[in-house]
This record gives structure tokens, C-alpha cells and sequence, in this order.
């Protein structure tokens, strides 16, 4: 289990709005930069291919690191990002 | 039909060389169906959904260029557009996620993430825009192009379906459309119908239509054993409610609406029956009725609250954007946008339970936040929302709304507004939120952080100064003010520290003689430091009373010279030298203001352009006239001469206008000019004169006799308005009657004026042409803007030496010539001239003086052109103590040109004169005892207070201290500025009875 970071914090505190990628926890600039190439450069995009995958950490996790080459912390942190804001706004 | 087929097959081809194979099909095909294409047309149109469906399924169809003919013939066949649309669709399909957001980006349309669900969408979006480009390229082809029509009719059908799911929100519903109520009650009607034991059909349902659908009451009763047909009846006829009954004749009575009938709130407006509930009808009325009390009560207003729609996506989008007009239309048009139930602040952001104070400081909108809490803060507002409640209670639900706008904790962090605006580093938002006394500063959010504590939190990137600015902001902030009588009797007062989240008392106590005989001089804030942080406002206020010891000399002597801005003037002094705010009171601005900085310089430029065009306004009409006058009984060259240095006198005082037309103007005064000189001796000017000698004597006398007339009336005046705002508002009238009056009278004296203005225009101009003749054109304007002001400067002498003999010193000058000597006695009279005009108070003294200097020479145009002072020609101590506010500030000659010419004019005077300027209020008061308002001493002084935008002495005040217009906002709201305006209104309330 990864230790609730600032990031993640401040992430699921509030709505997303039109945050950028690199908000959500565990995307740094380098991973946000790889995910924005492909379309993915708002968090709430992210969050849609998240919930695509039915809020499932492990799919989401499993997707960032394949399509992304994302380390296995980096998709942890995210996906638990997610969900923890999905608990708190859906 | 041919030519087109082919032309679009040569075009695909050209683009798309993989399809030429299916070109070349449809073009054999073309031929074969040709006969029967229009039978086919409504068949492929039925055939498209389908079409459609196919292809936006997941799994592409393998493309291969062995597809079954009879297929391709058919998609060519059906009809061009949609066997185009098709192609680049299963063109589109072969692409990688890749090479498809190139497409799509080349297309120029936004391009989101390609994965297996949006795919298919993205392809349709480019293919329909690639086609689109297409149409356009193919600007020849057939209009009814069926494709065409199919998206165009598509394009519609969607548009269609989502306006309609549009109206499905828009229903016509109070708080909660009808379904839901009905849901509301099943589920307390089946807990009834739990508890009750079941023998019989123990419950009736009685469902009542709504009151007024006089059909519906005419039809049989409803009333029903069983829930769910009375459900359904619920459902039939629309509005209605039901309610369960013990009795069937209960129920009865209900359906028929007799008793216990209450409307649905949506159809409150309509109802015409009071609302009224019945309590003996179950435990569930007990449950019911606060709520439809309460809303009865709030009906009040009829007002509906707004739906969360509206609420998310109007207003916050509004605050988001920092849009304050829509804001306000909105606020104003239903204050149940920010009053939601209960007095709560509405919820605007769903989830985390955001009010619009926590977007605005989230968002950093210090506009929106100003505007929220004046709107929340008008009473009228609140009155909007309450109309039948009473002042004090209208004021508690204030207060009640305000603290909570300010002060609560959204559901996620627990953040406060002021949280947010700490966090995001917004520190204007700071600023307004922590200058609110009823801003609570220090609540712990989720993880126990004051707002103190996340200060620029999420925004590392902001400065070191910024963060230490919000700081301060949140330590609180003081004012050192400084209190003055208003009539300057007694000595000023420099104020301890204030701060407005003091309570009510301390206030009071802070604001010294505020208790005390009503005989006590008001006293009023006349400027004040801050806003600063109490350390630093204590310092400050220290260093102010005893100013640090190397330069305690100077700043005492500053203090003791200057009675009426001394101590502000060390205060200004002091605050620039620390750097802190600092805003003063000038009456002929009408404001608080530091004159330094570009605000004031700002209000500066914008008072003496007013003034400016003001004087332009009377002088034209003057020009004018005594252009009429002159020409009728004078020579024709005398006529022109005065014309000419008419417009000298315009172009100097006209500054927008071209270098060129200044020197082409100038050339032609000077050949004018030195005409004048050669042909005509200066005396048999003189002489001409003599002969208006006895007209300005006239009118000197009729102005004295205006301004005796005038200051009697102004004296009541005066103080009438000091003691209540309605008295001032009355006297306002009289004033403004007379100045008409004045205005009235003006015409003469001036056109009288006038004629000599030219006269001894034309010498002036023979002196000063003469002299300059060699020289080139710049330099003889610059030595123009000069001329008039060395000789000001020497009418001050003899203006100071009123006492002495002038006519002797004008004689005696040594060493001059004819011309200039003329000219010294002329500016003498000048300053009489006006000096009748403008200080009616103490004209009657410099009368005798004057009358024999004006048989000598009179006024010129030029120079009353030349001089705009603040108050009016002749240059004050007003001059002097604003140029020594602007003191050290480059002025920008193109910014502020106004003020740039004033500060040169002023400068232009000897630092020795400058100080041995009259103050306008002491002169205004040397007459008039009595009238106590400093700010009635100006008013007597300027000629120009006639203008509407200047307008009465009285209302200076009323509007400076009392009224706090709405434009008067620049200090803020919690400034001294403003408690001065509290503290005057209570003292008016005082003092008012024993004064009248």
C-alpha cells in the first residue's frame, strides 16, 4: 500500500476541473508528456479510460504499464489516486 | 450524371490511388443503374442506418479488393455521398491510433485518446469532415446531393433529440418535480401502511387535482383503496397529490379539495387558496409541516429556487469566469442564486460542496468576492428575498449569510474560502476575505492546517513576497488614521492603530473625543496609513507622533509651518519612506487618494482636464461674444488683431493640437503683432481703454454685491448640511439656484473682459514677438508658456504689497519699458479681475486697490488661459500642497498631460511664493466664520463650482463622509473612510437635534 502522497492530497480534495494530467498522482511530466501524446492530457480524461476499465486498479494499472511503460509504482499511485477520487465525488 | 461520376472518380483516384479498383467499379456500375436510380433512392435511404450501424461496429470489415462485387455495387450505386463517406470511413478503419490522430489532427479537429470505444467515433467525426471538404472542393456538384441531406437530416435529428432532452429538464417544477414528491409520500404512506394493522382496507387514498382545474374537480372523486391506482391516478392528472386516509370520507373531503388542501409547489403562483396544514391527519403531518411552513414562508417573495443546473452551470461558470455583470443579473434576478434554504449559502460545485465564495477564492477572483459580500452585505438584497421582514431582522439574516459565505468548510478538505485564496496564493482574494472583521482566520481544516499554514500551497511558483504579503494580510490589518476637526479648530489627532476586526466598542474607543460634549469639534479622518500589519501600524504610528531624532527638526517644522496638511505631510513623507500605503483626503478630488500614486495621478489628470474643458466652455462663449461686439463698432484691423490673439490664447491653452498649427498660428500672431506695434502707440490703446473703466467698476460692484448675497445664503447653508444629510440635501438646491444666478451675471462682466483680454493681448503679443522674432519656433513657445508666468510672478509681489501703494510701484519700476511696464500693472489687474470672479469673499478688499489699476490696463486672454489652477485662475495653497504630495513623482507628459502642464506652471513659481500662497479655506472662512466645512472654502473660491460635476460644497461632504457613493471604493470597505462614514452617521443622529 503507497502512502497517501500530498499529490493525492490535493487531488482528491477537489473537483478536477480541467486539471492537467501531470495532477493526478504518480504522473510525472515525463509519463504525462507520453500520455498527452496519445490524447490523454487532462486528468478527467484519464479518469474516463479509468472508469472505462470499471474503476478495476489492476486493469488500469496493467494499461498504464503496457500502452505507457509506466513503473509499476507510478500506475499504483494513479490508479489508487483515482479511486480514491471516485469514492469521494461519484 | 456521367461527368460527375467520372470527375469524382479522377479525383479519388488522384487522392486515393488504393481505391481506383472501386472507382472503375462504380463507374461500370454507374451505367447500369443509371435507369433506375430514383426508384432506389428511398430504398437506400432506408438502407443507411443500417449501412451506418454496420459500420460503426467494432469489428472493421477486413477490407481486401476482393469484396463480392454486387457489395461494391452497391455502395457505389446507392448514392456518390454515401459510398464517399463509406470509402474514407473503411480507408480510415486501416489506419494504426497513430497515423489516425495525424489524420485528425491535419483535419484540425481536437483529437482525444484512441482507444477501442472512442475509435469508431473519432473516424466518423474526420470521415464526415474530410466529405465535407470534399463538397467544398467539389463546388460544381449536384446541390441535392443526397448524402448531404442524409447528414444534414442526421445532424438535425440529433440536435432534435438533445433539445428535447433539454426540455425534459425544463419542466415547470417548484422544488421537486412531481415524481419525486410522489415518491416521497409512497414511501411515508408505506410505512403507514406498516404500522396499521390490516383488517380492512384500513387506508384511503385520496387524490386531489389540482385547485383550479375545474374540470378535474368536476370529475368523480378519487379516492382508492389500493396505492397503486392511486398512483396512477397521481400520474393522469397532472399537479394533483394524494394523501392517505384513515376514513373514506376523509379522504373523500381531500379529493374533493375542501379541507387540508395545500397546492403543489409548483403550482404555488397559481393557487389561490391559502396554504394550510392539517395536523390531525397521521404522524406524518408533523413530519411535513415545518417544511411547508417554511416554505410558505419563503413563498413570500415568489422567487423559485434555482434548479442545480442553473446553480452549477450558470452561476459558477459566471464566477469561474470572473464575469461580475452576469453575476449580478443573475444575483438580482433571483437572490435564491446565493440565499438557498435556510439562509445557506447555495452549493455551486456538487460533491465537495463548494459555495461561490470558495470558487471565487479558488479561482482568484477578488472581483466576484468584493461584489458578493457588498451584494449579500445591500440591504435591499436581503429585502428582495425577505420582503416583510423588518430592519433588524433583515440585518441579523445578513450576518447570518455573511459568516457563513465566509467561513465555511467545503466537504472535502474542510477549507474555508480563505483556505483556498491561501493555498492558491491569491492574495488579493486574501486581501478582501481577511479585511472582513467577520472572516474567522485561524479554523483548522481536514489535516488540522490554518489558513496561515497552507499559504501557497499548491502554487510553489509564486514569490517569497507574495507569500509574505498574505501573511500580513492574515495577521490582521491596521490603519493608523489621522482625525482632524472638521473646521481645523482644533488640533489634529493622529489616531492609535484601528482595525476594523475590532468589536463595536473598542472602535469607539479607538476614535478619541468620539464621547464627549456634542459642543466637541467633529472630528473626521482626514487620512490615514495602512492597510498594515498591527507590528508594523504600532511602529508606524509611533515614528508619526515622534518622528526618529536626526530629522525630528525637519518634520517639526513641517508639522508647525503648514496648519492644514502638516501632519499629513509628515505622515506622507514617513509612509513613502517605508514604503506603506498611504491615502489621504482632498476635498477638491472628493476622495481618498495618495496624489502619488497613478490611481491619483490618474484622479489629478482627470479633475484638471475637466477644469480645463470647463474654462474652454465659458471662454468660447466669451470669445464669441465679444467677437460680435467688437466687430460691430470697431476698424476692421482692430477686429482682426483681437481675433488673432484670440487664438493665440486658444492654441495655448489647447493642447491636443498639431506642433504645425501651433507655428503656423504663432507666425501669423507675430506678423500681427508687429503690425500692432509699429502702427499703433500702446497709450491710444490706454485711451481706448478708459472709456471701459466704468463697466468693470459696474460689474465689480454687481459681483460683490453677488458674492455678499451669495455667502449670506451659504452660511446657513453650510451648516444645515453639517448637521443632517437631509438638510444638506436641501441646501444643495439653493446653492445650485444661485449659482445660476451667478452664471447669469457671468456673461456681461466676462464679455466686458473680454474685449480687454484681447486688447491687451495684442501688446502682450508685440513684446513677446519682438523679443522672440529671431529666435526659431520652439523656442518662442516655450518662451510663451514662460511670458505669463514671470509676469504672474511679479503681479504676486505686488499683489503681496496690496497695503503699499500699487499704483506707485507699477510707476517706479526702473528700467523698463513703456510696454512691459504696462504689462506688470495689466497682470495686477488681472489678479483682480478674476480675483473678483473667483473669491467673492474677499473681494471687497482688493476693490479699491484694483479700480484704479484698471483704468490703467486690464486683463489678457492669454494668460487666463494659461493658468488653470486647481481651484480655478490664480494658484493656492491647494497648488502647493499637491505638488508637494507629488513631490519626487516623474509625471509622464503623455499619460497625464493635464498634470504635467499644471505641475509645470506651478513649478515655475519661486518655492518662497509657492508658501506664501492664501489657503482657499482659510479665505472661505475669514468671512464666514460660521461655516465650519473646510470643504465650503473651495467652493467659494473656484468659479468653476457652477458645473454640475463640481457641484455644491455641501454635497462634497455628504457625498465624501456620508454617503460612501458607490463609486467611492477605492480604499475598501473596511477602511477608516468608512467607519468615518459610521461614525458620522451616529454622530449626526447625536448631534442633530440640538443644532437644528
Amino acid at each position: 500500500m503507497v502512502m497517501r502522497s500530498q499529490k493525492c492530497q490535493n487531488f482528491v480534495s477537489e473537483p478536477m476541473g480541467n486539471k492537467p494530467i501531470t495532477a493526478v498522482d504518480g504522473i510525472d511530466e515525463e509519463l504525462g508528456a507520453k500520455l498527452a501524446a496519445k490524447g490523454f492530457d487532462k486528468a478527467y480524461i484519464l479518469l474516463g479510460q479509468f472508469l472505462l476499465l470499471k474503476k478495476e486498479c489492476a486493469a488500469f494499472q496493467n494499461w498504464l504499464k503496457s500502452s505507457f511503460d509506466a513503473s509499476s509504482s507510478e500506475a499504483e499511485q494513479s490508479a489508487l489516486c483515482l479511486l480514491e477520487w471516485c469514492y469521494a465525488f461519484l | 450524371m456521367e461527368r460527375w461520376a467520372f470527375v469524382w472518380g479522377a479525383s479519388s483516384w488522384a487522392r486515393w490511388p488504393s481505391w481506383e479498383l472501386l472507382a472503375a467499379f462504380a463507374l461500370i456500375g454507374v451505367v447500369g443503374w443509371l435507369a433506375r436510380l430514383w426508384e432506389r433512392r428511398p430504398l437506400g435511404r432506408r438502407g443507411r442506418p443500417a449501412e451506418k450501424a454496420r459500420i460503426a461496429s467494432l469489428s472493421p470489415p477486413p477490407f481486401s479488393t476482393t469484396t463480392p462485387p454486387e457489395e461494391k455495387q452497391r455502395q457505389a450505386g446507392l448514392c456518390q455521398g454515401s459510398v464517399t463517406m463509406d470509402a474514407i470511413l473503411s480507408r480510415l478503419k486501416l489506419l494504426t491510433p497513430d497515423e489516425l490522430r495525424e489524420e485528425i489532427i491535419k483535419a484540425g479537429q481536437k483529437c482525444g485518446p484512441i482507444t477501442l470505444t472512442t475509435r469508431s467515433i473519432f473516424e466518423k467525426r474526420l470521415a464526415q469532415s474530410l466529405l465535407e471538404q470534399q463538397r467544398e472542393l467539389e463546388a460544381e456538384a449536384d446541390t441535392d446531393d443526397e448524402s448531404g441531406a442524409e447528414i444534414q437530416k442526421s445532424s438535425n435529428q440529433n440536435g432534435h433529440v438533445s433539445s428535447s432532452e433539454d426540455g425534459d429538464f425544463g419542466y415547470n417544477m417548484g422544488l421537486n418535480p412531481p415524481e419525486e414528491e410522489a415518491l416521497m409520500h409512497k414511501t411515508e404512506v408505506d410505512s403507514l401502511s406498516f404500522q396499521t394493522p390490516s383488517k380492512e382496507p384500513l387506508v384511503y387514498y385520496g387524490v386531489c387535482p389540482v385547485y383550479d382545474d375545474i374540470l378535474a374537480r368536476n370529475e368523480r372523486v378519487h379516492v382508492y383503496e389500493d396505492k397503486k391506482e392511486a398512483l396512477q391516478a397521481v400520474k393522469m392528472i397532472k399537479g394533483s397529490r394524494f394523501k392517505a386516509f384513515s376514513t373514506r370520507e376523509e379522504a373523500e373531503k381531500f379529493a374533493k379539495g375542501i379541507c387540508d388542501y395545500f397546492p403543489s409547489p409548483s403550482k404555488t403562483l397559481l393557487s389561490l387558496s391559502p396554504v394550510k396544514v392539517c395536523s390531525t391527519v397521521f404522524n406524518r403531518d408533523g413530519l411535513c409541516s415545518p417544511e411547508m411552513e417554511t416554505v410558505s414562508k419563503e413563498r413570500a417573495n415568489s422567487f423559485k429556487s434555482p434548479r442545480t443546473q442553473e446553480l452549477t452551470a450558470k452561476l459558477r461558470k459566471a464566477v469561474e469566469r470572473g464575469d461580475e455583470t452576469a453575476f449580478l443579473e443573475l444575483v438580482w434576478s433571483n437572490p435564491r442564486y446565493l440565499i438557498g434554504s435556510g439562509d445557506n449559502p447555495t452549493v455551486v460545485q456538487e460533491g465537495c460542496r463548494y459555495n461561490v465564495m470558495h470558487v471565487a477564492a479558488k479561482e482568484n477572483q477578488p472581483g466576484i468576492c468584493r461584489l458578493l459580500l457588498n451584494t449579500l452585505e445591500n440591504p435591499e438584497f436581503m429585502r428582495l428575498m425577505y420582503p416583510d421582514d423588518d430592519g433588524i431582522m433583515l440585518q441579523n439574516r445578513i450576518r447570518y449569510i455573511v459568516d457563513l459565505y465566509l467561513n465555511t468548510p467545503d466537504k472535502m478538505g474542510f477549507d474555508t474560502p480563505l483556505h483556498f485564496a491561501c493555498k492558491f496564493g491569491n492574495s488579493d482574494v486574501v486581501h478582501i476575505l481577511a479585511s472582513h472583521p467577520d472572516t474567522v482566520k485561524n479554523l483548522a481544516n481536514k489535516y488540522g492546517q490554518t489558513p496561515a499554514e497552507v499559504v501557497c500551497e499548491r502554487s510553489k511558483n509564486k514569490s517569497a513576497e507574495l507569500k509574505e504579503k498574505i501573511r500580513e494580510y492574515l495577521e490582521g490589518q491596521c490603519y493608523v488614521p489621522l482625525f482632524r476637526a472638521e473646521d481645523n479648530v482644533s488640533a489634529p489627532v493622529i489616531g492609535a492603530p484601528w482595525s476594523p476586526d475590532q468589536s463595536e466598542d473598542i472602535q469607539h474607543g479607538s476614535l478619541p473625543s468620539y464621547v464627549g460634549s456634542p459642543k466637541d469639534p467633529v472630528l473626521i479622518v482626514r487620512a490615514y496609513a495602512g492597510p498594515l500589519s498591527p507590528s508594523k501600524a504600532e511602529e508606524f504610528h509611533r515614528i508619526w507622533k515622534t518622528p526618529p531624532r536626526e530629522k525630528a527638526g525637519y518634520y517639526h517644522n513641517l508639522r508647525k509651518s503648514d496648519l492644514e496638511r502638516g501632519v499629513e505631510r509628515v505622515g506622507r513623507e514617513l509612509a513613502h519612506e517605508l514604503g506603506f500605503p498611504w491615502v489621504e483626503y482632498w476635498e477638491f478630488l472628493g476622495c481618498f487618494v495618495d496624489l502619488s500614486s497613478q490611481e491619483g495621478l490618474q484622479k489629478l489628470e482627470e479633475y484638471l482636464s475637466q477644469q480645463e474643458m470647463r474654462e474652454k466652455a465659458q471662454q468660447e462663449t466669451g470669445e464669441n461674444e465679444s467677437h460680435n461686439r467688437y466687430k460691430t463698432p470697431q476698424l476692421s484691423g482692430k477686429s482682426k488683431k483681437s481675433y488673432n490673439s484670440i487664438s493665440v490664447g486658444a492654441f495655448l491653452d489647447d493642447e491636443d493640437m498639431s506642433l504645425e498649427e501651433v507655428k503656423n498660428r504663432q507666425n501669423a500672431a507675430r506678423n500681427y503683432s508687429r503690425v500692432t506695434a509699429t502702427n499703433e502707440p500702446t497709450i491710444s490703446n490706454v485711451g481706448n481703454l478708459e472709456c471701459d473703466i466704468l463697466s468693470i467698476e459696474c460689474t465689480g460692484s454687481i459681483m460683490a454685491e453677488v458674492s455678499s448675497q451669495h455667502s449670506a445664503k451659504e452660511i446657513p447653508a453650510s451648516k444645515n448640511g453639517f448637521c443632517s444629510p437631509v438638510a444638506s440635501g436641501r441646501t444643495v438646491s439653493p446653492y445650485r439656484r444661485h449659482a445660476n444666478q451667478r452664471e447669469e451675471c457671468l456673461p456681461t462682466p466676462v464679455s466686458n473682459l473680454m474685449e480687454e483680454f484681447d486688447k491687451l493681448s495684442c501688446q502682450d503679443q508685440t513684446v513677446a514677438a519682438e523679443s522672440l522674432s529671431g529666435k526659431p519656433n520652439k523656442a518662442s513657445t516655450k518662451k510663451h508658456k514662460n511670458n505669463p508666468e514671470e509676469s504672474t510672478r511679479q503681479l504676486r509681489k505686488c499683489k503681496d504689497q496690496v497695503n503699499e501703494a500699487v499704483l506707485p510701484k507699477g510707476g517706479t519700476a526702473p528700467g523698463k519699458s513703456e510696454d512691459t511696464k504696462i504689462r506688470i500693472e495689466g497682470k495686477t489687474a488681472v489678479a483682480g479681475g478674476p480675483g473678483e470672479e473667483t473669491k467673492p469673499s474677499c473681494s471687497s478688499e482688493l476693490q479699491p486697490e484694483m479700480s484704479p489699476l484698471c483704468s490703467l490696463n486690464t486683463p489678457s486672454s492669454k494668460e487666463k488661459a494659461k493658468s488653470l489652477f486647481l481651484l480655478g485662475e490664480q494658484p493656492s495653497k491647494l497648488d502647493h500642497d499637491v505638488l508637494t504630495a507629488l513631490h519626487g513623482m516623474e509625471i509622464d507628459s503623455q499619460r497625464y498631460p493635464a498634470v504635467f502642464q499644471w505641475n509645470m506652471s506651478v513649478q515655475s513659481y519661486s518655492p518662497s511664493d509657492r508658501q506664501s500662497w492664501s489657503s482657499p479655506s482659510l479665505k472661505g472662512r475669514f468671512k464666514s466664520r460660521v461655516a465650519s466645512a473646510p470643504s465650503s472654502g473651495p467652493a467659494f473660491c473656484s468659479p468653476g463650482n457652477t458645473s454640475p460635476t463640481f457641484s455644491s460644497p455641501g454635497k462634497y461632504n455628504a457625498v465624501a463622509a456620508a454617503n460612501l457613493s458607490p463609486d467611492f471604493v477605492s480604499p475598501g470597505r473596511y477602511t477608516p473612510a468608512y467607519v468615518n462614514h459610521i461614525l458620522l452617521s451616529k454622530r449626526q443622529n447625536f448631534s442633530g437635534p440640538l443644532t437644528h
